[in-house]
This record gives structure tokens, sequence and C-alpha cells, in this order.
């Protein structure tokens, strides 16, 4: 992860200094944009910015756990669908289909409930993870394989993949997975036992439960594994040359169908993941609104993270912090929550502008 | 280190990890004392109210009406703004349970879950919260601090379907819903019996479902095969996707064979005044207020009685625009219907399953 020796290295203290300038600007130039959407939506920015910092971080209405808490299950799944995003596209695979994975997940997990629910707890939940795991590897393999294979272009057969997982979902909900008494378009809640546990005792947030439950973990863990397979495994190399340059790669003696085909299945088992984590974490049921999008914010999320497992977790649980506190916000004093997406979308916007006059600025200057 | 001596800890540490976290199942909070009746005021604590939507508040439809309704509750009860809270767009399963589990947390005394997909979770974590009434609307169970509202909306399409059965020309009508959903198919199954009652050699063409409340495309495009196949009285259960059968209607309606449609859930008869020929609407100010109101005195208990016509949570509206086509005769079977349903002398059938 050492940059090369540029021709103008300049000093420590130069650097860290113009990293914070650069923080400090960015982190500015936010809380404009926020003050300024707000306005458009009508509110106030004096009351309704301290609500969304309450959400996100408490101190007013609610505890510092107890928000933060919050924070992170919003994080939870946009790290992990965040981490697959990376992967997909450092092999130069621009996948979309992080949704669809997600899904596809979430509907393997449950249909291996159905048939196991009588295994003890923790048995269940384990075959949930691994059957969700392996529905987004076998949904991102299929875009992989389309790719290598008979040259369909990845960024439509995701998308179009998405739309299968979607309706499949539809349609297991209302047919085999439907909840007992076949009223509603949804499975039934699945059982405490089986859900991962809280790990805040009540006690600490006020004496109601906070929802940040164990999945959090394997996020966590997620990210160093993630980075350790990009930048430290032959096979990550290859990954990464192989999105950079796949005539060099090739040349290079790597096979670029294998590359690119692992790059998937293993962006989709992340996503797949995603959907049992969040499965087993909040919803604790499936239907067809189980993801209120989480595959696709994975992309601005994963490119405000550089495209880096680092930058992608601080990315997450930035938006993280931010979808609590509109979600929050919202109940105390009426901020529309789509507040979230649309500073999403203008931090992306922002962030990729930002890259592209940067980097003209390099090529005119020649140096970092 | 070795590659393959990385894979094989990247390897321990990821399983040992999910190990770790399938091992720990999770407990679900003891119980709590309830201080009082379920909803009843606190004392010295303002009352609050809260409703939880899983659409957006200005849909013209199910969502508008409960906002409306929850304005009604609070002029009845003379709260203050800052004791309402609407929360909209909680689509997914993750933020209706976490919004319902927030308001409850903060105290709110009435919370009211717009749908049947509150119920699970709000029977689930009702115990935690014995001071809250929690009200499902479509819902069908009780507990303690549950309470469901149990829409009739049957009595409206029963009255619909005695006017499609009287009002077809070709003998022929058709449904169209959303989802094949238990409250979709009872709705369905009242209009056909009404339909029945005043014209026995009816045919109720097989009901098509575009598996969409918002797709006003899929709904034109289910439309038009029935209206080809000779139906000219169409009913439809769609919320925002309804305007599609309306414009299906409206391109196949002619002076010389007009095609009608009917409106549910709200009143529709203007989304399109020259074919809707009436509506049964949804009217939740009524039973809001009321259940606010016994809930504040702590005299509420939970209950699943329907609200239908009797109670003026469902309504008939014919569309003035279209009324003078109605026969006299037909007309007065309609009333005379609409009376008995009032008075508890006909009761339609709900089909639960």
């Amino acid at each position: 992860m050492t940059q090369p020796d540029s021709p103008k290295r300049r000093s420590v203290s130069f650097r860290l200094a113009r990293l914070l300038l650069q923080v400090t600007g960015a982190a500015l130039s936010f809380l404009l944009l926020l003050a300024v959407t707000l306005t458009i939506f009508g509110l106030k920015a004096k009351t309704a910015l301290p609500a969304i910092a309450d959400g996100a971080f408490g101190g007013w209405q609610y505890g510092h756990l107890y928000a933060l808490s919050e924070t992170f299950v919003e994080a939870v799944p946009l790290i992990l669908t965040g981490l697959g995003v990376l992967v997909a596209w450092q092999a130069g695979m621009f996948s979309i289909g992080g949704e669809g994975q997600l899904l596809i997940g979430a509907l393997a997990a449950m249909t291996v409930y159905r048939f196991t629910g009588s295994l003890p707890a923790p048995m269940v939940t384990l075959l949930m993870i691994a059957a969700s795991v392996a529905g987004g590897a076998l949904w991102g393999g299929i875009a992989g394989w389309l790719r290598t294979a008979r040259n369909v272009q990845e960024v439509i057969s995701t998308i179009m993949l998405n739309y299968i997982a979607l309706y499949l979902v539809g349609a297991a909900v209302l047919g085999p997975l439907q909840e007992p008494s076949h009223s509603g378009p949804e499975t039934a809640l699945l059982p405490d036992p089986v859900l991962f546990a809280h790990i805040l005792p009540a006690t600490w947030t006020g004496g109601i439960t906070a929802r940040l439950h164990t999945g959090v973990l394997i996020a966590l863990a997620a990210v160093p594994i993630t980075a350790v397979w990009l930048y430290r495994t032959r096979s990550g190399f290859a990954l990464r040359l192989t999105g950079h340059n796949a005539d060099a790669a090739r040349t290079a003696g790597f096979s670029i169908a294998r590359v690119r085909i692992t790059a998937m299945i293993f962006s989709g088992a992340l996503c797949g993941l995603a959907g049992s984590v969040q499965l087993l974490g909040v919803s604790a049921r499936l239907d067809q609104q189980f993801s209120p999008g989480w595959g696709y914010s994975a992309i601005p999320v994963a490119l405000m993270g550089g495209l880096t497992p680092g930058g992608t977790l601080l990315s997450a649980i930035f938006f993280g912090a931010l979808t609590a506190g509109t979600n929050s916000a919202e109940r105390t004093v009426g901020v529309p929550s789509v507040v979230a997406d649309v500073l999403l979308a203008a931090a992306v916007i922002a962030v990729v502008g930002f890259r592209a006059w940067r980097g003209r600025s390099q090529l005119a200057t020649g140096g970092d | 280190m070795t590659a393959s001596f990385r894979y094989r800890v990247g390897l321990l540490v990821s399983s040992a990890c999910i190990m770790v976290v399938a091992g720990c199942g999770r407990s679900n909070a003891p119980a709590k004392a309830a201080s009082g009746a379920p909803g009843q005021q606190a004392a010295g604590k303002p009352y609050k109210v809260a409703l939880i939507l899983s659409g957006s508040g200005t849909d013209h439809g199910w969502n508008q009406d409960a906002v409306e309704a929850v304005h009604d509750v609070q002029t009845a009860l003379s709260l203050p703004a800052s004791s309402i809270s609407i929360k909209e767009q909680a689509v997914s399963p993750s933020q209706q349970q976490d919004n319902l589990r927030a308001y409850a947390g903060q105290g709110y005394n009435l919370i009211i879950g717009h749908g049947e997909e509150y119920q699970a979770p709000a029977l689930h974590m009702a115990p935690q919260f014995p001071n809250s009434l929690f009200v499902i609307s479509s819902g069908d169970k009780m507990a303690a601090n549950v309470t469901p509202i149990v829409f009739k909306l049957e009595d409206g399409a029963y009255l619909l379907g005695m006017l499609a059965g009287g009002m077809s020309r070709t003998g022929k009508i058709a449904e169209v819903g959303a989802q094949e959903i238990a409250p979709v198919r009872s709705v369905f199954s009242a209009f056909a019996l009404g339909a029945k009652a005043v014209n026995p050699n009816i045919t109720i063409l097989h009901p098509v479902y575009t598996n969409d409340w918002e797709d006003i495309g899929k709904a034109t495009q289910a439309t038009q095969p029935l209206i080809q196949q000779g139906a000219d009285v169409i009913i439809q259960d769609l919320d925002s996707a309804s305007q599609g059968v309306f414009n299906a209607v409206q391109q196949a309606s002619t002076a010389a064979h007009p095609v009608y449609a009917l409106g549910t859930n709200n009143n529709q008869n203007s989304a399109a005044p020259g074919v809707v020929l009436a509506s049964a609407p949804i009217n939740c100010s009524p039973v809001f207020v009321s259940i606010a109101k016994q809930a504040e005195a702590g005299t509420f208990k939970p209950t699943d009685t329907p609200y239908g016509l009797p109670q003026g949570v469902i309504g008939y509206i014919e569309n003035p625009a279209l009324a003078s086509r109605i026969p006299a005769s037909l007309q007065a079977r309609i009333d005379a219907a609409e009376q008995a349903i009032k008075s508890g002398k006909l009761v339609v059938p709900m089909k639960t399953q």
C-alpha cells in the first residue's frame, strides 16, 4: 500500500497539514450543502442540523450510545455491499448487481430456514449465513460468467439479475415462504433465538434495547480480510492488475476470465452475506421491500471511499450516520428522510468532480 | 508469511467470527409492568401520537387519509403540533420495526402502524412497552396493548357489486388487483356476491393481479384484455396504480358502448369523472379519533370488531356526474341494501382465507 516515490516528494508535515485542510474543507462544504438542502426543503437549518446530529451521535433526546448504535446499524449493510462493489470494480467489472445479490442472499437464507427451522438455533443461523453467501456468490458468478464466456456487459446483466432477484423474492413471499395466515405478501418473523444478539445491554441505553447486533462484527471483520486479499496476496494483485490494465495482466500470465469470475463471485458473496446479516440483524422477515436500496447505495459508498476497504468503511459509517440522523430528525422535527439520499448523491458528484479536477491539475503540473 | 498462510488465517478469522455471531441468539427483553392502561395519558406528561406510513403521505389514497385522520385526532384531543409525529416512507421491514421501537422508546402513547405489515413486529415488541398502545390498521390480532383496526371494505364492495351487476350490458364484469392477498380477495368476493344479488347470471371474469401498487402502465395493460373479453364494469384494488385502470376504461368507453370503472379505498369519482360510477372510500378519521379518545382516558380495550358502513368508516359514494345513468329501480335496490347493512339486517361475509 506504499506509494511509489514521486519526483517531488513533500515533507510529512506539509502533507499532514494539506490533509487536515482538505478534511476541514470537505466537512465545511458538506455542512453548507446540508444546510442549503434543508433550506430548499423549507426547514430551518438551525433546528434541523442539531436534530440530525442528535439522531446520529446522540446527546439531546437520545443517549450517545443509542444514537451511535443506530449509526452502526445503518452502516453495516453499506460496509458489506460497499466492499462487494469495490472488489468487482477494482477488477474492472462495473457491477450494479449488489442489490440483486443481497436479495438472493436473503432469499437463500430464508429458504434454508424454511427447511431447517427445527434444528438448534446456532446451527440454523450458521446454515442461513452460509446459504446467503452461496446464493450471492452464484448471482455474482452468473454475471461474471456471462461477461467472460458470452461477452455480455456486466452493467446490463447485473441490472437484469437485480430484477430477477426482486421478482423471485416477490413470488416466494406470496408462495412457498408466505406467512402462515396468507394475508400479507411477506414471511413470518424469524424467532428470536435464530437472530443475531443485541450487543449493548438495555441498561446502558436508557432501558430501551439498542438495535446494534453482532452482525457488526462480521462487517468489521470483512474489511481487513478484503484488504489483505486485495493488497497482500497474489490473486488480489492479479485482480487489481486486471482492473488497471487487462492486457498487462494477460501478458503477466494471469487468466483474465478467471480473475473476473473470481471477483464477481467474491463481490456477490459479500453482498449476499449482507442480505443474511440484515435479515438476522434487523429485519427478521423478508418481503419485496426488504432492501431500501442498500445494494445501490453501495456504489456511491465505495466511490466515496476511493474504492479502498478502509475508505469504504469510513464512508459507510458516514452515510450510516447521515441515514440514522435524518431518520430520527424526521420523527423529531419533520425533516424528510430523503434528504439523506439527496446528500448521498450530491456527495458522490462532489467527490468524483474533485478527483477529476485534481487528476487534470496533476497532469498539468506533472506530479502529486 | 506465505500467501497460503494468509488465506488460512483469513478463513480462520472469518469462520471464527461467524461462529461466535451465530452462537449468540437474541433474547427478547423481559416485559415491564404497565403503569395505567395502554395508551393512557401519563400524569404531567404531554400526550403523544405517532403515525407510521409505508408510503407517501400525499398519495391521494390509503396513506393520505391516515395523515388527515391523525390531524383530526390532534384537533379532537386539542393537542399541540409537537405532540403529533408522522413517519412516511417506512418502506422496508427494518425501517418499520425501527420506527415502531423508536416511537415506543420515546414514550409515545398511541402508535399507529398504518398497514398489516406492522402487526407481527408490534405484537413482538409490545410487551416491552406496556404503556404504549399499538394500533394496526388492517390488522386482525389483539394483545394487551395491541389493537387491530379491521376495515370492512366488503360492505362498500358489495354495493359496488350490485351497481356493477345492474349496470353491465354485456353481462360480464371484471376485477383488477395489485396483489393476491387475503384483504383483496375478500373485497372481490364481496363484490361478486353483490353483483349476483342483482343479476344471478352475471359472469365475473377471473381476477387479474398486476403485482404492483404503483405502476399505472401495468394496470392499464392488465385492464385492456378484460375489456376486449367483454367486461364493461371493472372494479380495482390498486391504490396509486388505479389511474391505470381508469385510463384503459376511458380509452375504451364510447357513447354507444359505455365501459365503467369503480373506485375503492378512496373517493376516486373525480379521478376519471366520465367513467367512475361510484367509489367505496375508507375514512380512518372516526376510528382513529374514537380509539385516541378512549385510550387517553384509559378506557380503551383492544377489539377486532370490524369497522364498516354502520360506523361510517366505509362509505359508498356515487359519482354525481353519472348518477343519471343509474336506473331508478336499481338505485332503489342499492339504497335498500345500504340501509340494511347500516342497520345490521344484512351482514356481508368477510372471507379471511
